[in-house]
């Protein structure tokens, strides 16, 4: 099959190349058009329900969320619906299974949702989260106004009635969020002593101001023919137009009473959960545009700033558009990073072939096929709707130098076969020896390309944010290793029957001919006079011999530097994910929950000057609290700042340490000794700093649920018995042998005042809870009673006490309730006033209250501790009834894997072993090229530990794809030993220990070349990896590191072990017993 | 020979292939050691749940965020305990952070160094207050977040009571006053009338007089002391130098008001004008439809400001005496825990639990906990607070690894 292709495309060559061509440009197309974005998307198909209502947890959690979650409770295809409420907001996550289509998983959201809608709460404002995460929040920028001719509150407004809703018509943006600055909002400040002398109740003014309010129409009018539509307008405009509604009359002389006589109505601030600061100059008004789920951020950013320079010219005067993160910076550098590896990597491979080769027709093949494979890869990318992204790109770099794997084995093979055929005087047809040489290896080429892909297979069985981040890079690295198969017995022996000549061209001028000659025809040497060949024997000839003469102690040697890997293995650390230097620093100090906003923004500010004071630093842009998006569920505590620093090369210089310091040129300083010395010098107290990275950290904030190994949720309905539920639990685990750590969630951070209202004082005045509780809401807190509309502005309009009679407690207390009998009473005499502290958040599963225990283990068997803390539970602990207990964690997704590794790995294992078995056709064979997988380790293992690399999940990826390799070489390797083992049977020159050593010099040493060859150019071909620098280069190293060592040291090893292991394997299992002749008589026969 | 010669160089090159690594790894190793001795020295936290304490760097279980690194304080206090607390580490330039000395100097501008501290020299010592603990700030630290201390001090304290009030208009008190200086003026005349009748009924008149006057709020010794000053009511009719206001006292707060305490009153109709007044009487019957009690303010209106009927803002101080007190601001009510930082000096803050009593301008009264001197934090408190908390945490975990 393979053989009749290489021989339909070597004689239809112009048809290949025309096909090929057509391709490339389709390749083109595709690697243009293909979504740009740094890193895969690695959230979960999830559905956020947001509700706004400026109530406390608890009730947030009664009123909202649980009703939330228990309509979407049988929601199909459905993970889990967890619920969370904090002050004013409650999220409910609807977590969908993998796989599952957005916008299906969206519908069915709010086919369930709209059963319950209408029995919310009336004020609560429930809304899909946008059809994206938190990862989207791709670009980022301030309003400052400098000349200082437009408040906070103007710049707010300019963003929410202006440009947030420009650049959210921008395609590809899902939401435009704003954050910051000051809510326009008209506030009737009410002074209670005023009421209290005219008599009148808080209610009656927020009556009057409600229906103060409006625009109503009277349908049509026909007066002469013509209609005319009929309209009453009562819209209030400005705050003279609020001050003179009416609020009621003297009873005695019938003079009005006006809202401008019970209260002061001013422009003042909604309240505000959230507070930017640009550079630690104050409060600014920022937006985030967050882009839509699955689109190229590349574009959406473009088209973002675009439109943002279409508006500018249209701002009012003095108002700047400040960036302050822009993602495509990071996307660019990664991706240009990478296509600067890519380039260089196949520049150095390209060279590898030519010098290796000397000869310019065969290595023009290999070195074609490089490009062509990895463009035309992006085809199936595209068309499978891949994203290029760090990881997919990082897939091919690491296999450019073993792409052309085939490439080499077949032209090296044409060459060898073409300089017999010149040796032996030109006997025959030169293209059928040429085609020949092709057919002869293109099945073996083919096998091999299997294997490297076979041994892939696992990554393929990952699954969650594993799975998601590491499948584009398995994609890509398979589709281009599947082109370059494909190209290996089409274009390549297409292209190799382009160059047909095989006689030197002969005319003039002299030096045009000899250029001809090197680029067209080239010399074919035999491999002993071979200028690279005569290199390399010197050195190994005598290598290869003193290990032959000295077997059983090279034997010990490779095993006992086998052994010394363990406990450097063991030394290792390990972590997550890989870190990417995205350039640009997210500082996100975070203090305990209950920060007041003053607070925070004089924090804020503080810090962000800090900041600023580096020399390293562009721009300071800090977030405390919350964007006014779904995306962002924030409290004040939490600080986020985003440092964008300057490009690295005006950056500071330091001394280098040391003796020599002082005569070596001064070095610029690091990213992480900058962070250090931020670290070091922003020491607030109370709010220890988080140092992390923007794209990194919205990544780690994704996954909602229990992170540690085991999880123990409590539910129930009582979050106090909960609690102390899992204080038993707590206690109970941690007699469990193997536990390290458990952690009880405890319920606090939120302050309280609390209103228990006295239900005897209000039968006495004759006031029902609600009348109170009316008072507490709209007095205290305030409500929005109606919209002020301006144009396309629209601000609400809010009634409550004016400050001073409200901020603190004994203003609190004389908080007036109107009576029926018309007497005003002070709330401390219908209440008790408490201070407490409670629940600063709540969390809902399945639509129980849910505290969750933490519990991390060592060194043990996941499974069985979870057994056996089961167990410890069912006997000590008393479980109330109505509570329940669910055993959870990272431990399901660990079992889970583990479970299809144990099947998954030792069938790849099989897999490959079969397939190296049909290539080698035997048993001892294969095993001896399975030993490169151990002499793989010694170098992978090393060299991570010298480069102080964790062992994640980026470096086991590495692995595999090292042993793929190994595979491959360790074939590639046994070949020639082979072959000149049965080349001397054959001759019957196998009869003595010597003979046996001159056979293995010979098939070792000889054909060292074409080995040498294979094995520098994946090598070679990784180096630009390891060297590069900049965003992207880290994911890309840890990949890449184990296969560098690995490769290096198993061909080492190899070259250096196995003509000792073969030696031994042949004399004592086959020559000895005289096996030899007869194995010839086979093979001649 | 030359086999020889080339075996030794071969051996020579493998030799140095095999070494380099452990060389150059030998160059690695005292960082990596000296990381791994850091490690030992700290303590991982989460930084949003202070419980979540780890010896090894990670993420916390519950948000997944980065544990943030602390010093493992309570172990190197062995080393520091020998009463040399308080000594700095070293000066740092007051601008720049990375110039140091190991002696006091003065910069350039003339300004003194800033003392480093080493700040594990913390005493672990534990207080009373559940999941707080006595916490160290350098000097830096403290002028990072603007700590500032107020001293808990004896005294006088005044709460205020604010309120409504009406200046005078009383025709029915006028009448009644009128009617009892005539029945006293009566009394007068007839006291040596021989007729017993005529002198019974003017006594008469007069309890009756005093009665209604009771009723209406005044007490005894003030309609004695009326009499006596002979003083004109005519302020209840019209404006006059002396206005009387009538303000209103809710239940719960008429008990502390006396006659003689100060008051102060505003108007809305006289903006930036404020009158001192003085309590003169509590009314000794509730108004039933109000459910309020009055008090009469008598104040000095020269200029006839005030017009009867006119509707005032009423501020009563009602003094407490002289009690020990805290600013305000320096108290945090942590839910039912009301807790101030006490400083004690060379930046060591102690969480204490106090009982505090009343609010009154601007202070709180201390009732138990603290004692005059001593010093309070009074600003950032609630990042000393939180400050404090992941201190006990950490605490926590040390005498749990301890154990």
């Amino acid at each position: 099959m393979i053989r009749h292709i290489i021989e339909f495309s070597a004689k239809n060559k112009f048809l290949i190349l025309f096909l090929v061509v057509v391709s490339m440009i389709g390749g083109c197309w595709s690697a243009k058009n293909i979504r740009l974005d740094a890193l895969p998307d690695l959230s979960d198909t999830q559905v956020i329900i947001y509700s706004r209502w400026d109530r406390s947890p608890d009730i947030m959690e009664d009123q909202v969320t649980y009703p939330i979650v228990t309509a979407l409770l049988g929601t199909p295809k459905v993970k889990a619906v967890r619920g969370f409420s904090d002050f004013g907001y409650s999220y409910v996550y609807v977590i969908f299974q993998d796989g599952t289509d957005l916008y299906w998983a969206r519908s069915r959201v709010l086919e369930y949702l709209s059963k319950i809608l209408p029995k919310l709460p009336q004020g609560v404002q429930t809304e899909l989260g946008p059809d994206a995460t938190s990862v989207g929040w791709v670009y980022q920028y301030a309003l400052v106004d400098e000349a200082g001719k437009n408040s906070l509150a103007d710049l707010r407004s300019l963003q929410d009635w202006y440009l947030r809703y420009h650049l959210q018509a921008v395609p590809g943006v899902a939401e435009v969020a704003s954050v910051g600055g000051f809510v326009k909002q008209y506030q009737v400040n009410v002074d209670p002593n005023r009421l209290l002398t005219y008599n009148i109740p808080l209610t009656q003014v927020i009556d009057a101001v409600r229906q103060g309010n409006n625009d109503v129409g009277g349908r049509l009018l026909e007066i002469s023919g013509a209609e005319y539509m009929v309209r009453g307008r009562g819209y209030a405009k400005s705050i003279e137009d609020l001050e003179e509604i009416s609020v009621g009359t003297n009873a005695k002389t019938g003079t009005p009473i006006l809202v401008k006589q019970v209260a002061r109505v001013e422009i003042g601030p909604e309240i505000r959960r959230g507070v930017v600061d640009l550079d630690g100059k104050g409060d600014v008004v920022g937006g985030v545009v967050i882009m839509r789920h699955g689109e190229n951020a590349l574009n959406v950013i473009r088209r973002v700033k675009a439109k943002l320079e279409e508006l500018k010219p249209t701002l009012p005067e003095g108002v700047q558009v400040v960036e302050t993160y822009d993602r495509s910076e990071l996307i660019q550098h990664s991706i240009s990073t990478l296509r600067h590896t890519l380039v260089e990597e196949m520049i150095i491979v390209s060279l590898v072939i030519l010098i290796f080769l000397w000869h310019i027709p065969s290595a023009i093949v290999p070195i074609v096929t490089i490009p062509v494979s990895v463009l035309i890869a992006f085809i199936p990318m595209y068309l499978m709707g891949l994203t290029s992204n760090i990881m997919s790109l990082a897939g091919i770099a690491i296999s450019i130098g073993i792409l052309v794997d085939g490439a080499i084995v077949e032209v090296e093979n044409a060459y060898k076969k073409l300089q017999l055929w010149e040796e032996q005087g030109r006997k025959g047809d030169y293209h059928e020896v040429r085609l020949n040489a092709l057919k002869e290896v293109g099945p073996s080429v083919f096998f091999s390309l299997l294997v490297i892909a076979v041994a892939f297979i696992p990554i393929f069985t990952l699954i969650d944010q594993e799975g998601r981040l590491f499948k584009p890079l398995a994609y890509s690295k398979n589709l281009a290793m599947a082109i370059a198969a494909l190209l290996a017995i089409t274009l390549d022996p297409a292209m190799r029957m382009l160059f047909t000549r095989m006689d030197h061209f002969q005319f003039k001028p002299r030096w045009l001919c000899w250029t001809a000659n090197h680029a067209l025809v080239g010399r074919y040497y035999p491999e002993e006079k071979h200028p690279i060949s005569r290199f390399l024997f010197r050195i190994y000839e005598p290598a290869a011999r003193f290990v032959l003469r000295h077997r059983a102690g090279t034997i010990l040697a490779a095993v006992l530097i086998v052994l010394t890997t363990i406990p450097v293995y063991l030394r290792l650390g390990s972590e997550f994910m890989p870190p990417l230097n995205e350039g640009s620093i997210l500082y996100m100090p975070t203090a305990l929950p209950g920060m007041s906003v003053t607070e925070a923004q004089r924090i804020l500010q503080l810090q962000d000057k800090m900041l600023k004071e580096f020399p390293e630093v562009e721009r300071v842009f800090g977030k405390a609290g919350r964007a006014e998006t779904p995306t962002d569920p924030a409290p004040f505590s939490m600080v986020e700042t985003t440092v964008i620093l300057k490009p690295e090369k005006e950056w500071r210089m330091l001394p280098r340490s040391g003796i020599l310091g002082r005569f070596l040129p001064k070095r610029r300083i690091t990213y992480s000794e900058l962070i250090d010395e931020m670290d070091s010098t922003l020491r607030f107290p109370g709010i220890p700093n988080i140092w992390t990275m923007p794209i990194k950290n919205r990544i780690d904030m994704l996954s909602t649920g229990v992170r540690t190994p085991v999880g123990i949720k409590v539910l129930g309905p009582d979050l106090k018995e909960i609690q102390r539920i899992g204080e038993e639990l707590e206690r109970i685990v941690k007699e469990v042998p193997g536990t390290r750590n458990v952690y009880a969630e405890r319920v606090a951070g939120g302050y309280f005042i609390d209103f228990v209202l006295n239900r005897r004082q209000l039968a006495r005045y004759g006031l029902s809870v609600d009348q109170a509780q009316m008072i507490i809401m709209s007095a205290i807190g305030g409500e929005n009673q109606t919209t002020i509309l301006q144009g396309r502005e629209r601000y609400p309009v809010n009634v409550r006490y004016a400050r001073e009679f409200r901020d603190n407690l004994p203003a609190l207390k004389r908080v007036l309730v109107p009576t029926p009998s018309g007497a005003q009473i002070p709330l401390a005499q219908l209440a008790d006033i408490r201070l407490l502290e409670g629940p600063s958040m709540i969390r809902d599963e399945n639509a129980m209250v849910a505290g969750y225990v933490y519990v991390d283990i060592t060194g043990r068997d996941i499974g069985r501790y979870v057994g056996e803390a089961k167990k410890a539970v069912e006997q000590h602990l008393d479980l109330p009834k109505g509570y329940s207990l669910l055993w959870s964690g990272q431990y399901e997704n660990m079992q889970r894997v583990k479970e299809r590794l144990k099947v998954v790995l030792p069938l790849t294992f099989l897999v490959i072993f079969f397939l190296l078995y049909l290539n080698t056709k035997s048993t001892v064979k294969t095993g001896i090229v399975l030993l490169a997988v151990p002499f793989s380790l010694v170098g992978a293992v090393w060299l991570l530990y010298f480069l102080g690399y964790n062992v994640s999940i980026a470096v086991w990826v590495g692995m595999i794809a090292l042993m793929g390799l190994d595979a491959e070489t360790g074939v590639f390797m046994l070949l020639f030993l082979d072959l000149s083992y049965h080349e001397a049977v054959e001759k019957g020159k196998m009869r003595t220990e010597k003979d046996l050593e001159e056979a293995i010099i010979h098939g070792a040493v000889k054909r060292v070349r074409p080995k040498m060859m294979t094995v520098m150019a994946a090598f070679m071909g990784l180096l630009p990896a390891m060297w590069a620098q900049g965003a992207g280069a880290d994911m890309m190293k840890r990949i890449a590191a184990p296969m560098v060592g690995g490769l290096a040291t198993s061909f080492i090893l190899e070259l250096l072990v196995y003509p000792a292991v073969y030696f031994i394997w042949k004399w004592r299992f086959e020559m000895k017993e005289g096996k030899a002749d007869w194995i010839a008589k086979r093979h001649t026969g | 020979m030359i086999h020889f010669r080339k075996r030794i160089v071969w051996l020579l090159v493998a030799g140095t292939v095999i070494a380099m690594p452990l060389l150059l790894r030998a160059g690695g190793e005292s960082g990596k050691q000296a990381s791994r001795h850091a490690h030992e020295e700290a303590l991982y936290q989460c930084s949003m749940h202070p419980q979540v304490v780890s010896s090894k760097p990670g993420d916390c279980p519950i948000c997944g965020m980065r544990l943030t690194r602390g010093e493992r304080k309570g172990k190197t206090l062995a080393k520091g305990a020998s009463g040399e607390q308080g000594k700095p580490l070293y000066y740092r330039h007051p601008m720049r952070s990375d110039v140091t000395s190991p002696a006091p100097a003065k910069d350039e501008m003339g300004m003194d160094y800033i003392p480093v501290y080493d700040e594990a020299q913390t005493s672990s010592r534990g207080t009373p207050v559940p999941g707080h603990a006595e916490i160290f700030l350098s000097p830096e630290r403290q002028q990072l977040i603007g700590v500032q201390t107020a001293t808990a001090e004896e005294r006088p304290l005044a709460m205020t009571i604010r309120t409504v009030g009406r200046v005078a208009y009383d025709p029915e008190l006028y009448g009644v006053l009128s009617e009892y200086r005539e029945a006293v003026a009566a009394q007068a005349k007839m006291k040596n009338s021989p007729l017993p009748e005529i002198r019974e009924r003017a006594d008469a008149l007069v309890r009756a007089a005093a009665l209604k006057l009771k009723l209406l709020g005044f007490s005894d010794s003030q309609t004695v002391e009326f009499v006596k000053t002979g003083e004109q009511a005519g302020n209840l009719l019209l404006s006059s130098e002396i206005a009387w206001i009538y303000a209103d006292i809710y239940e719960y707060e008429a008990g502390a008001v006396k006659p003689g305490q100060s008051a102060q009153i505003t108007a809305v109709g006289l903006p930036g004008t404020r009158l001192n007044g003085v309590v003169k009487s509590v009314d000794a019957v509730f108004n039933a439809a109000t459910r309020t009690l009055r008090a009469r303010i008598e104040t000095q209106d020269p200029e006839k400001m005030l017009k009867p009927e006119m509707f005032v803002d009423v501020v009563i101080e009602v003094p407490l005496g002289t009690r020990l007190a805290i600013p305000e601001e320096a108290l945090f009510q942590a839910g039912e825990t009301q807790l101030v930082f006490v400083a004690k000096g060379e930046g060591h803050f102690e969480p204490r639990q106090i009982q505090a009593g009343h609010q009154a301008g601007g202070y709180y009264e201390v009732l138990s906990g603290l004692s005059a001197g001593e010093k309070v934090v009074r600003s950032s408190n609630f990042l000393i607070d939180s400050e404090s908390r992941f201190r006990a945490a950490a605490q926590g975990f040390l005498e749990s690894e301890q154990k």
